[in-house]
Formats: C-alpha cells, sequence, structure tokens
C-alpha cells in the first residue's frame, strides 16, 4: 500500500492511501483518505477488511490510531465499510458517520461487536474534525450508485470526496492524478455504465459538485481530478448515459439463453 | 511466523466445522431415540397379544425399554442444546480469531516498516505475535530502541490491542472447550442408557425364546432394537470423536497463546 499526501497548508492535510501491489487480485483497489487537522483524523471509506492491516499499517507513517476521531462510510458497500469492526475495536471512542438508511445493514459487518453509528440524514450534515473549530460537509449524492449515498467536501483543502462518482478501474502503475482526461475516459464509462443507476442522480449531483466548485476531486476508486479536468469530468458526468447493464439487443437475446433455458 | 499465522487460521476453521457436525449429529440422535420408543410400543402391543404369564413378563420388559428413550430425552435436549451453544461460541471465536489475524498482520507490516530504515537483521518474523508474554515485552526489545518515540507508542498500541484480543479469544475458546467437555459427560450419560437398551433388549429375545408360537416376532423385533442401538452407540461415537478431535485442536490453540 501507497499514501501519499495530496494537500497540506499549516496543520491540515489530506493523505490518500491506495494502490496496493500487496493486495489479492481480485480485490478491487481503493482509495482511502485521511483528512488530518491539528492532529485530529476524519477516515474517509476506511476499505474492506481484507485491506485492513495494509491500510492500517500504512496511515500509521501519518498519524496514530488514537489521532482518528471520526470515520465515515459513504454508503454500504464492503469495499466502504467492511472493515469497521476492525476500526472501532482499535479505536473504540471514534464516532462512525454514515446515511442513515444503511444504519441497520451495516451492522451485519459488527463482527461479533454493536457498532454504533452517527446516522446522516438525506440532505447532508457538518460535522467537526474531532474538536477542532474546522467542518466537513456530507454532501447528498444519492443514487450516485447507491440509494443512501454521500459526498465529502472540505473548504479548507477545497477537496470533494466523491466515493464511487469518478471510479475508474486501471491499469498497474497508473499516475496518482489524472493527466489526460480524454484517455482516462476508457477507464471510467463502463463503471459508472453499469454502476451508476440514474442520469437525472447523476445531473443533480454534478449541479451540486458545480455550486460547490472544489480544486480537487476525489473519488474512492482509480485516479483524482484537478485544476481544469474537474471541470472536464463534471461536464462528462452531465452527458453519460448511466443504468445500462448491457450494450446491445443481440446481446440481450443471446443471455436469453441462460435464464430461458428452463423453458427448453 | 506465516507458519503460526497459517496453524491458527486453520485450526478454528477445523473446529468451526465440527462446532457445525456435533450440532448435527446431536440432532439426528433424536429420531433414533424416537425409533426405539416405537419399537418398544410394538413390542407391548405383541406381547399384549398373547396373554399367558410369558406374555405379561414381555409387557414388563417391552415397558422398560419404552422407557429408556424417555429417560434419554432431557440428557438428548440437553446436548443438542449444549452442541447449539457450542457452534455459536465457536462462531464467535472464528470470527474473533479472524478479526485478531488481520491486527497481527497489521502489527507484523508496522515492524516491517519501522525497522526498515535501521537496517537491521531483525524483522516482524522474529517476534511471536500470537503470545501474550511476547507482545508484553515487545516495545523493551533492544531493537525498539532505537525508534522514534510515537513509532514505539504507536507499536504498544498495537501490541496492547492484540492482548486484549488475544485475552478475549483465549475466553471464548475456553468456553468452547467447558462446552466440550459438556458434551462428552452427556454423550456417556446416553451411551450407558444404549447399554442398558441393549440388555433389555437381549433379555425379551430370551424370554421370546420360551414362546411357541410368537418366537419369530419377538426375534424381528429383538434384532431391530439391537439396529437401532448400534446407530445409536455408532453416532455417538462419531460424535465423541468430533468432540475429541475439536477439544483437542482448542486445547492447541490455547496452548499456542500461553507458551
Amino acid at each position: 500500500m501507497k499514501s501519499e499526501i495530496i494537500f497540506e497548508k499549516g496543520d491540515h492535510k489530506w493523505v490518500v492511501l491506495g494502490r496496493d501491489p500487496s493486495k489479492k487480485e481480485q480485490v478491487i483497489d481503493t482509495n482511502e483518505y485521511i483528512i488530518i487537522n491539528e492532529g485530529q483524523a476524519v477516515l474517509l471509506d476506511p476499505g474492506g477488511i481484507e485491506i485492513f492491516p495494509q491500510v492500517l499499517a500504512e496511515m500509521t507513517r501519518h498519524i496514530s490510531p488514537n489521532q482518528i476521531k471520526s470515520i465515515f462510510a459513504s454508503h454500504q458497500d464492503p469495499d466502504i465499510a467492511s472493515s469497521l469492526a476492525l476500526w472501532t475495536d482499535l479505536c473504540p471512542d471514534v464516532k462512525v458517520y454514515c446515511p442513515w438508511i444503511w444504519t441497520g445493514f451495516l451492522s451485519h459487518f459488527g463482527m461479533g461487536n454493536t457498532l454504533k453509528f452517527t446516522p446522516i440524514p438525506d440532505y447532508g450534515m457538518e460535522i467537526p474534525i474531532g474538536d477542532t473549530r474546522h467542518s466537513i460537509y456530507f454532501v447528498p449524492a444519492h443514487y450516485c450508485h447507491s440509494s443512501g449515498n454521500f459526498a465529502v467536501y472540505d473548504p479548507i483543502a477545497d477537496i470533494l470526496f466523491t466515493g464511487d462518482i469518478g471510479a475508474a478501474l486501471l491499469p498497474p502503475d497508473y499516475p496518482l492524478f489524472v493527466e489526460n482526461f480524454e484517455e482516462h475516459i476508457k477507464y471510467m464509462d463502463k463503471f459508472h455504465m453499469r454502476w451508476m443507476p440514474s442520469k437525472i442522480a447523476l445531473q443533480t449531483f454534478v449541479r451540486r459538485a458545480r455550486a460547490i466548485n472544489p480544486n480537487i476531486i476525489a473519488p474512492q476508486h482509480g485516479a483524482i481530478f484537478k485544476g481544469e479536468n474537474v471541470n472536464k469530468f463534471l461536464n462528462w458526468l452531465d452527458n453519460i448515459e448511466v443504468g445500462r447493464w448491457d450494450s446491445g439487443e443481440e446481446a440481450v437475446d443471446i443471455n436469453k439463453t441462460v435464464w430461458m433455458k428452463w423453458k427448453k | 511466523m506465516a507458519d503460526l499465522f497459517a496453524t491458527y487460521s486453520k485450526n478454528i476453521t477445523t473446529i468451526f466445522s465440527i462446532g457445525v457436525e456435533v450440532l448435527n449429529g446431536s440432532r439426528a440422535l433424536k429420531n433414533i431415540s424416537l425409533d426405539l420408543k416405537l419399537l418398544a410400543i410394538n413390542g407391548i402391543v405383541q406381547a399384549a397379544k398373547i396373554g399367558t404369564n410369558q406374555g405379561q413378563s414381555l409387557i414388563t420388559l417391552s415397558g422398560f425399554l419404552s422407557d429408556l428413550p424417555v429417560q434419554i430425552a432431557p440428557e438428548l435436549k440437553e446436548l443438542e442444546d449444549i452442541s447449539s451453544n457450542l457452534a455459536a461460541e465457536i462462531t464467535l471465536s472464528s470470527i474473533y480469531v479472524k478479526k485478531f489475524l488481520q491486527y497481527t498482520i497489521t502489527l507484523s507490516k508496522y515492524i516491517d516498516n519501522i525497522l526498515k530504515p535501521l537496517k537491521t537483521s531483525y524483522s516482524a518474523s522474529d517476534f511471536n505475535l500470537l503470545n501474550v508474554r511476547e507482545l508484553e515485552r515487545l516495545h523493551r526489545h533492544e531493537v525498539f530502541t532505537r525508534v522514534t518515540s510515537n513509532q514505539l507508542q504507536t507499536l504498544r498500541y498495537f501490541a496492547d490491542n492484540n492482548i486484549i484480543a488475544l485475552k478475549k479469544i483465549n475466553e471464548m475458546l475456553f468456553d468452547g472447550h467447558t462446552s466440550f467437555i459438556r458434551a462428552r459427560t452427556k454423550i456417556d450419560n446416553i451411551t450407558r442408557n444404549g447399554v442398558i437398551a441393549n440388555y433389555m433388549g437381549s433379555n425379551i429375545l430370551i424370554e421370546a425364546s420360551y414362546l411357541t408360537d410368537n418366537q419369530r416376532s419377538f426375534e424381528g423385533l429383538v434384532n431391530n432394537i439391537k439396529l437401532i442401538i448400534n446407530t445409536l452407540d455408532s453416532s455417538l461415537y462419531t460424535i465423541q470423536e468430533m468432540i475429541i478431535k475439536g477439544d483437542n485442536t482448542l486445547t492447541q490453540m490455547i496452548n499456542l497463546r500461553n507458551s
């Protein structure tokens, strides 16, 4: 697992962890982010059980576990939050934020413990970073892709963490930041076509993102968008067709032979 | 160290499957008990048809036999409850062990991370991270005198967390060990009742041998009783073997932690 500081100003810092060369091949690569302010940290989408040791060991290059004050889970997927019980055992005082609709579902990741959540209401939330005077904001991103889904905006760093929005399935050794947006599209389009269920929801989110106008968009998989690529990305997102699992009628017919096989 | 992890992980998986098998095995015993009861009732009916003194003694013997399933029913119920608890305890233990192994891998990676810049010959594999005593004195090891105070603090944080996890696992393993012992005691009791049923069956056969007309039907009845008792014995033996294997594996895990 590698880690890199993507923003640093005074005692405010963003660290991204990911691109783990030692992870099992079948485990999808994820980016975990840590926001640190005055030595207190918020962990965004802590990741799955499989990569927990790598994430934690790499994280200690930047902070100690007892500096984590909050954990945020953008939605309910296992690559986002299946490690929650391991984190809450290690940091018992940590506050875990997640969309309200998923609290009961995420409790299934308790691994013998009772997980306590602070539910995020549908319209979003402001939370402090530890007991500092600085806040981050949970921005609604419902149906992008999960039905209860949030992005996170940090006004100090001007970074919008978008979870699966902007996710890409990348080849090894791909740069951390998107360098050529047009080239990058081919790593994102299939993911968005299949995982994002609603064009309207994406366009609504794009409007919110434009209102925020961040300098950096940081997704949970793939590469980070910065500067002019943020705008290019939002334009692309505004126009893509999503909620599709197949590309043509022919493929649908072929599949029909599978699920109607019993009728022969 | 990797071998120890693999053994620890494999052992808990073995115990987990044993817990499920013991539960299923003890549930299956209920059917055997019911079959035995039905046969004994059949014996009473057959004996009642004879209507002589010999018939009366056969009724008495079959009556004793039909009481046995009633007597072992609470034992079977308790065995099922113990097995059910055991399966639940083992499931929880296996979850905790998996959690603990993730923490241990973290600690192992962390040790390698902080030792790497020191260019020392030591690495995480030189420490038994599954051992409480070793974890307790880890931060005092000479190689860690060269790391920063922050790193030493984090090392202790991780080690302390692992000690707590290990102690928790050990408590759970001891609970499992106790349940295994209780299950063995119950099986011994049920086996004793099986021996008595077998003895009753033999007596019925001896008594029936004096009969002139109904002898063959009682022979068939006694054969069926013996068959059921053999099935019961063999099922109990299988469960007992599984319990012994499970308990040995569990003890090995407890010893590994204490060694």
